[in-house]
Order: structure tokens, then C-alpha cells, then sequence
């Protein structure tokens, strides 16, 4: 039975396997590396982030994208500044 | 209470004073485009000693201190506190400010030196992150709450492709 396992596994992995893989496993896609660490799958488009990109405002970056970047700098500065107007307008109002 | 950050003094300091410096994180985002609110400057400066030196000579009068500590350390803002750390998250009297010797996705500033780009910024040129650069380094942060502003900075991509 062991056997007969062990051969089903190479049988069906080695067809990705070059024949100077040194493991007859070796050819699954890069999984496994040497010490059978799986490596880290980069996935692209990550659809985490692109479930994310559906809520950004598009009108808003290109509004932007038609500014300088001093111009784009000046208006996150204004706003900076509002934002920080506005905690100093909370803060006296609580007293 | 720490005033607002004043972007433009602290940018124009670090550049009259010739620091080598890459501007990155959500400043370097807003001058790709990024519509999001940040409130402190990321910087990732080169660490020779004549650049450490600069650096004391541009933020030193700003009085840095570390942000959220109590007050009262005996914190010195010289070459010496700058050569013993790494990264810094600091306060000044122009607002707050990253001094950041090496960050995720991005090494250190001659490793991100390629992926950087001059901007004109406030009659000034100022090396700034590439787009796909910081979009390297937020997935390489893979923090969640960084996730809405990765899914922006592939948006800006996108946009930029299709003009």
C-alpha cells in the first residue's frame, strides 16, 4: 500500500518536473522548496484589493491627476489645516 | 497640542539643507494623486554621516522630540541619537515627521534610489517614491488598514494608463 502510493504521488507530479530536479516533486509549481517550506503565493490581481478598488473614488483621483504635484500638496495641506481647525472648534466647545 | 504639519516648511528645510532623502508613504502618494488625508511626512534618508549631519542642520531648530513620549526625556536631536536608531517618529514645531532609515518593501535609500523620481515641489526639486514603488511597499507592508490605500494607489495606476 505504501508503495503503491508512493508511486501514484510521482506519477502524478512529475510531469512538471524537470529531469535535474533532484526530488520528484520538485516540479509542483515551486510549492516546496528543500526544507518543504511552501513559499508565499503572490497573487495578481489580489482580490482582496481589488474588492477594495471598487469603493474608490475615481472622480476625485482624477480631479486630481489633473493638478501639479505642488498644486496636489497645497490641497492636502488646506485640508490638514481645516481638519485641524476643526479639533481646535471641538475642544472649546466641550470647554 | 501638536500644530498641523506644515508640509512645505519641512520639505524645504530638508532641501535647502541638501539632505538626501526620499519622500515616500501617504505625502509621496498625494503627490502621485492620492485624494487621502495624512498628517505626517515620511522620509527615508540616507544614512552616511555627512547626511545625518544635514539632517540635525535642517530639523534641529524645529526642536524634534519623539512623538508620544512624555515630556521630559533627555532626547538629543544630534548625530549621535540619529547613528544609534533607526527609524524615528518625531514631533516638531512644523508638525510631525518619519525619519525612516529603512522600510518594508523598499530597503534602505540607495535600494529605493531607482525607484524614485524629482518633483518640482515649492520651487525646490524633491525625490519622491515612484507610484510603483509605493505600491511595492504597501503590499509589502501587508497591513489591512493599509489595504483602502493600496486598492487607491492601483487605481491612480489604472487611471494613468487609461489617459
Amino acid at each position: 500500500m505504501v508503495v503503491l502510493n508512493h508511486r501514484h504521488m510521482v506519477a502524478t507530479v512529475s510531469t512538471g518536473a524537470s529531469r535535474t530536479d533532484p526530488v520528484p516533486w520538485a516540479g509542483i509549481a515551486g510549492w516546496y522548496t528543500g526544507d518543504m517550506v511552501p513559499e508565499p503565493v503572490a497573487l495578481d490581481p489580489d482580490p482582496v484589493i481589488e474588492a477594495y478598488k471598487r469603493d474608490v473614488d475615481r472622480t476625485l483621483l482624477r480631479e486630481n491627476l489633473k493638478l501639479s504635484p505642488e498644486e496636489r500638496l497645497v490641497k492636502l495641506q488646506d485640508f490638514v489645516r481645516f481638519a485641524a481647525d476643526l479639533r481646535e472648534a471641538g475642544r472649546r466647545a466641550r470647554g | 497640542m501638536t500644530p498641523p504639519t506644515d508640509f512645505a516648511t519641512l520639505l524645504q528645510r530638508l532641501l535647502s539643507s541638501h539632505v538626501e532623502f526620499i519622500l515616500i508613504g501617504g505625502v509621496a502618494g498625494n503627490v502621485h494623486g492620492s485624494a487621502r488625508a495624512t498628517y505626517d511626512i515620511d522620509v527615508l534618508y540616507r544614512r552616511s554621516s555627512d547626511n545625518l549631519a544635514r539632517l540635525v542642520e535642517a530639523l534641529g531648530p524645529l526642536e524634534p522630540y519623539p512623538r508620544g513620549a512624555p515630556p521630559g526625556l533627555p532626547f538629543t536631536f544630534d548625530v549621535d541619537t540619529l547613528r544609534r536608531g533607526l527609524n524615528f517618529t518625531l514631533t516638531t514645531s512644523s508638525g510631525d515627521i518619519d525619519l525612516l532609515g529603512e522600510v518594508t518593501g523598499g530597503g534602505m535609500y540607495d535600494d529605493l534610489l531607482t525607484a524614485s523620481e524629482e518633483v518640482p515641489l515649492f520651487g525646490l526639486s524633491c525625490r519622491c517614491a515612484t507610484l510603483e514603488a509605493l505600491i511595492r511597499m504597501k503590499r509589502a507592508a501587508g497591513r489591512p488598514k493599509d489595504f483602502e490605500a493600496l486598492a487607491e494607489l492601483e487605481a491612480i495606476r489604472e487611471e494613468r494608463r487609461r489617459e
